[in-house]
């Protein structure tokens, strides 16, 4: 399966302006979480889609996968909204007694997780839409834009870049010791995963080492300066994007 | 007359846990030249190019930089990773960037161009390097041997007068490790001099104008390729092997002893004309 990642980097919405996928993303996402309309979540989360299945082009089912990854969280979050503990039973629709309390569900309850679960649900599939469409190096781009101060944003850089030299070494260390049976009983398994941690970090060390006298050799100096490419904002499509949100907004005020 | 670009005199380099990386080195790397530096694993090899190109400061010894001494002073240091690129041996060890683009423009920020200067050399970079397709990539997406272009591009973008090249064509395929050598070709006759590390001695004989040889922190011998590997005594205490073709050149010569007047082929056709005459 070609993880969110690579599909930010190959998807058909890849060249268009990173702030107005950032627009869209969280004026939507703002709008989901002010709204207690349904008709608005049930919106959102058909119009990201739409743009991500139809005018991105991420496959479906790989969609349908990432949008399962949240459930188990929501549903028992929302199990625990819907639930009402009470002595009071007369606003139940469906209870049971536990000795002097009543555990069941309300009319109130049931509301308010149907809410919840179309709220969260209609953020998520905002912040997918980001996640499936722009890259990580774009984020950075915005990050910067907006501002964000120069420490974290370099921070963030650095972190992105070195998640896939730690995965990629984590992972030759653990096919190394898989060869030698450090994985063939439960015991040996604890072992040989305690030592993978414990060398990886001290591998990550090293790496850090190299990395900062690789980059001194190139006259790094404390600021990691590099020049960012131009983007191009479009007119049409940021007119779009606040036609939508304008619709949105309406939708919610009825 | 020859015009030597970086010269060292007894340089030495100790390290802070008192390891002696470099003892009393002295060489002398002219311009415009294809320089080869072998020798063993922990010859010392890469703590010399740390040091010439200002990272470490020499514990004790003189380094010359185009005939003028170096103080290691802010200017010296500045001068120095200007004009001396480093191409480190493990790619995944120096690009630091997610994006291709972004890597390249480091350096060349640093020296602090004007944006649209920046630009132009990145883009040439990596043309020259033939990775102008990948400029949107993210990093972790390509091949080992695209990295090491990227790395390339990397100190090309920065246009020194002196390339160091560590063990440039360790971890990658021998496709990509001749076009390398190649490129390397190209860029000296650009008139970068050119100063490689390696273990690689079929490769690096072809290829080199001059060799030092090096060991335990110290130059033990130095000359043009076609001594150096004819000198199976320094080959030994260096633990280097023979080139193939110097080996089978011996061998013709051992059998046919009119022909070693004849000069020491250096390519592949010129040691079969040498079989049959």
């Amino acid at each position: 399966m070609i993880s969110m990642d690579q599909y930010a980097y190959i998807n058909r919405l890849k060249s268009v302006h990173p702030m107005e996928k950032c627009l869209l993303s969280g004026g939507m996402l703002l709008i989901c979480l002010w709204n207690t309309s349904p008709l608005v979540h049930f919106g959102a989360i058909a119009l990201m889609t739409f743009l991500v299945i139809a005018v991105a082009g991420i496959p479906g089912k790989t969609y349908v996968q990432y949008l399962l990854l949240p459930l188990v969280f929501l549903i028992t979050g929302v199990g625990g909204v819907a639930l009402t503990i009470t002595k009071n039973s007369t606003l139940f629709l469906y209870g049971f007694a536990m000795g002097h309390w009543k555990i069941g569900i309300s009319q109130q309850g049931l509301d308010q997780a149907v809410l919840v679960f179309l709220r969260a649900y209609a953020s998520v599939t905002c912040l997918y839409f980001l996640a499936f469409t722009t890259p990580m190096t774009d984020m950075m781009w915005v990050l910067r834009k907006l501002r964000m101060p120069t420490v974290l944003v370099e921070l963030a850089m650095m972190i992105y870049r070195f998640i896939f030299v730690l995965m990629e070494t984590a992972s030759m260390i653990y096919i190394s010791q898989d060869c030698r049976l450090g994985y063939s009983s439960i015991k040996r398994s604890y072992t040989s995963l305690g030592q993978l941690a414990s060398n990886l970090f001290v591998k990550a060390f090293c790496r850090a080492q190299e990395l900062f006298t690789a980059l001194t050799a190139r006259g790094y100096t404390g600021r990691l300066d590099v020049l960012e490419e131009n983007y191009y904002l479009s007119m049409k499509n940021m007119a779009l994007i606040v036609l939508a949100q304008g619709i949105f907004m309406i939708l919610a005020l009825q | 007359m020859t015009e030597y670009i970086i010269e060292t005199k007894d340089l030495e380099f100790v390290y802070p846990d008192g390891t002696y990386a470099l003892r009393k080195l002295t060489i002398s790397i002219q311009k415009g030249k294809k320089i080869a530096i072998v020798g063993a694993n922990g010859a010392g090899k890469t703590t010399l190019f740390l040091n010439l190109n200002g990272v470490y400061k020499p514990t004790g010894g003189k380094v010359y930089f185009e005939g003028k001494e170096m103080i290691y002073n802010k200017k010296d240091i500045l001068a120095l990773k200007r004009n001396i690129g480093i191409v480190f041996q493990d790619a995944n060890a120096q690009l630091f960037s997610a994006s291709v683009f972004q890597e390249v423009s480091f350096g060349p920020m640093n020296l602090g161009l004007p944006k649209e200067e920046v630009r132009k050399r990145v883009e040439d970079a990596l043309a020259k390097t033939g990775i102008a397709h990948l400029k949107k990539k993210p990093i972790h997406f390509l091949s080992g041997g695209q990295k090491k272009r990227v790395s390339i591009a990397d100190i090309l973008a920065m246009d020194p007068k002196v390339i160091f090249l560590d063990e440039p064509t360790a971890f990658v395929d021998p496709k990509t490790s001749s076009e390398l050598m190649a490129f390397f070709d190209v860029l000296n006759k650009e008139g970068k001099t050119i100063v490689l590390s390696t273990h690689d001695m079929d490769k690096v004989y072809p290829w080199a104008d001059y060799v030092f040889v090096m060991k335990e922190g110290a130059v033990i011998a130095e000359g043009i390729p076609q001594d150096i590997f004819r000198d199976d005594e320094v080959l030994k205490r260096a633990d280097l092997e023979k080139p193939w073709m110097i080996a089978a050149y011996e061998e013709i010569i051992k059998r046919k002893p009119y022909l070693s007047k004849e000069e020491v082929p250096k390519t592949k056709e010129a040691l079969f004309q040498l079989m049959t005459k």
